[in-house]
């Protein structure tokens, strides 16, 4: 078959249906925005926390650096520290802009043996990793509950579509062909879902910017809001669908 | 030529095991009529099934112009059903969403026949079954006989040479039932291998041979013609 006409008879598919592929579309569109929200939320929580205090903090956050010698400053530095001065007793004290990253900065020291630490800063570094974590977790339910739903969708197509199928394999139409159609089917609809959620989380993105920017003057990089992170999503979706794909085909051969 | 030997088709219906077809072989000549008859259950739709490439038999093999066509792959098989052999069934197959035009290009979509050289044989097909002035209507508007008469069409687009009718009258009345044999009649005078599967031996004996089924084996090959 040419591949013209696959596309073709995948267009044609979206005839049937209508009001299912509308609400599938919808609803995935609407979980892949929340997830694309809560990981955003993940990655930019420490952001957010050491702009927000950052007024407090007009010499940047200090800590003090157990277990590090004078070699270790190149280090320290590619990590965010400045002005390293080291005491008699061995321990150190350095000072950072922000609390980017901190939480994991402090768990590749502590399985170093060592230890970063400021008493008055320690509860919000805690804050932040459970914060991180919370979000993050809250992201990846949300995207198995997705999954699970397209799985259920897939299905529920081929049952619907079980007699085309087994009209297109008696007329000779090659199994892998047919399959190859029906991914197609379902991965534009994924597509179009995340195109739609992407523009989404641009607009919820800029409100919040806004909201932030006027309460207490930051606001948010959202580095991770870039288009390699959006292909990257997208491209992971579309082959966790694949796989979701495959075994509905399987289960119904 | 087709020529079935010793087919036999197991199935399991729970622990007990059903022999529909039963070491049967046949040969069927090319360019003539066949009508199989026989009761409900005797293993017709099997036995067609099992000639036209969309059920392998348990045992024996089926040789179609010197091809035995069950040691081919799946992806040979399939293209040797869409470019040799067409199909008609009592329930017809069609996409009732699609329009008549839309079905019958399929087979020739399969086949991987250009858009631009369609057209003109979907007409063509369609002129021989006598729906040329239908061809932009939905599937699903039509009536049965020209339900049956568009599946027709799409048996003939690709020019296969042998045409498999499972009851394509079943649900027809006498006189679609007529047209349709007619038009069954045409494609074997136009050279076409046809098997037809029937329970009116008026349309029978239409035919120019017919072989009468029981348990799975031929007890009756009449030769009319
Ligand atoms: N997929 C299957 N699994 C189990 N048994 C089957 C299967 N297909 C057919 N059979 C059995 O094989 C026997 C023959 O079936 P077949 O459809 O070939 O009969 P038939 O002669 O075409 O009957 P009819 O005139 O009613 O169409 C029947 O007893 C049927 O129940
Ligand atoms: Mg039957």
């Amino acid at each position: 078959m040419k591949n013209s006409d696959k596309l073709r008879l995948v267009f044609r598919e979206y005839r049937f249906g209508c009001l299912e592929n509308i609400i599938s579309v919808g609803l995935q569109a609407l979980i892949f925005t929340i997830v694309i929200l809560l990981f955003t939320v993940s990655f930019e929580l420490d952001d957010v926390l050491s702009g927000y205090m950052a007024p407090m903090y007009s010499h940047g956050y200090g800590f003090t650096l157990f277990g590090y010698s004078q070699d270790d400053i190149p280090e320290l530095e590619k990590q965010g520290f400045r002005d390293i001065e080291f005491y008699e007793n061995g321990d150190a004290y350095g000072y950072r802009d922000n609390l980017s990253d901190i939480w994991f900065i402090k768990i590749l020291a502590i399985m170093d043996g060592r230890d970063i630490w400021n008493s008055e800063l320690d509860e919000i570094v805690n804050y932040i990793f459970f914060g991180q974590i919370t979000f993050l977790a809250l992201g990846v339910v949300m995207f198995i509950i997705m999954l699970n739903n397209i799985s259920n969708s897939i299905s529920m197509r081929l049952m619907l579509r079980e007699k085309y199928l087994r009209m297109m394999s008696g007329l000779g139409c090659r199994k892998s062909i047919l399959r190859s159609i029906f991914f197609m089917v379902f991965a534009f609809r994924s597509i179009l879902a995340i195109l739609v959620a992407v523009a989404a989380v641009a607009v919820c993105v800029d409100k919040i910017n806004a909201y932030l920017h006027r309460i207490m003057l930051i606001s948010l990089g959202f580095s991770c809001f870039s288009p390699a992170y959006i292909i990257g999503i997208g491209l992971i979706s579309i082959v966790l669908i694949f796989f979701t794909f495959e075994r509905q085909w399987r289960a119904r051969a | 030529m087709i020529i079935a030997e010793n087919v036999s088709k197991k199935f399991m219906d729970s622990d007990r095991e059903i022999w529909p077809v039963n070491k049967l072989s046949i040969n069927v000549e090319s360019g003539r009529f066949f009508s199989i008859v026989g009761r409900s259950g005797s293993g017709k739709s099997t036995l067609l099934k099992i000639l036209g490439g969309l059920l392998e038999p348990t045992d024996g093999k089926v040789v179609i112009d010197g091809k035995d066509i069950y040691s081919l792959s799946r992806n040979e098989i399939a293209d040797y059903r869409n470019q040799v052999i067409g199909f008609v069934f009592q329930d017809y197959f069609l996409e009732e969403m699609y329009t008549v035009y839309q079905n019958v290009e399929i087979a020739l979509m399969i086949a991987g026949v250009d858009k631009k050289d369609r057209a003109q044989r979907v007409e063509a097909a369609l002129e021989a079954v006598e729906l040329g002035d239908k061809k932009s209507s939905l599937v699903k508007n039509l009536s049965g006989g020209e339900k049956q008469r568009v599946s027709i069409a799409r048996a003939i687009v690709n020019n296969a040479s042998i045409i498999f009718a499972d009851e394509p009258c079943g649900n027809l009345d006498w006189e679609n039932s007529q047209n349709v044999m007619r038009l069954l009649r045409k494609q074997c005078d136009a050279g076409k291998t046809v098997v037809l599967i029937t329970h009116s031996l008026d349309d029978a004996k239409l035919t120019d041979e017919i072989i009468t089924l029981k348990d799975g084996s031929i007890i009756e090959h009449e030769k009319l013609r």
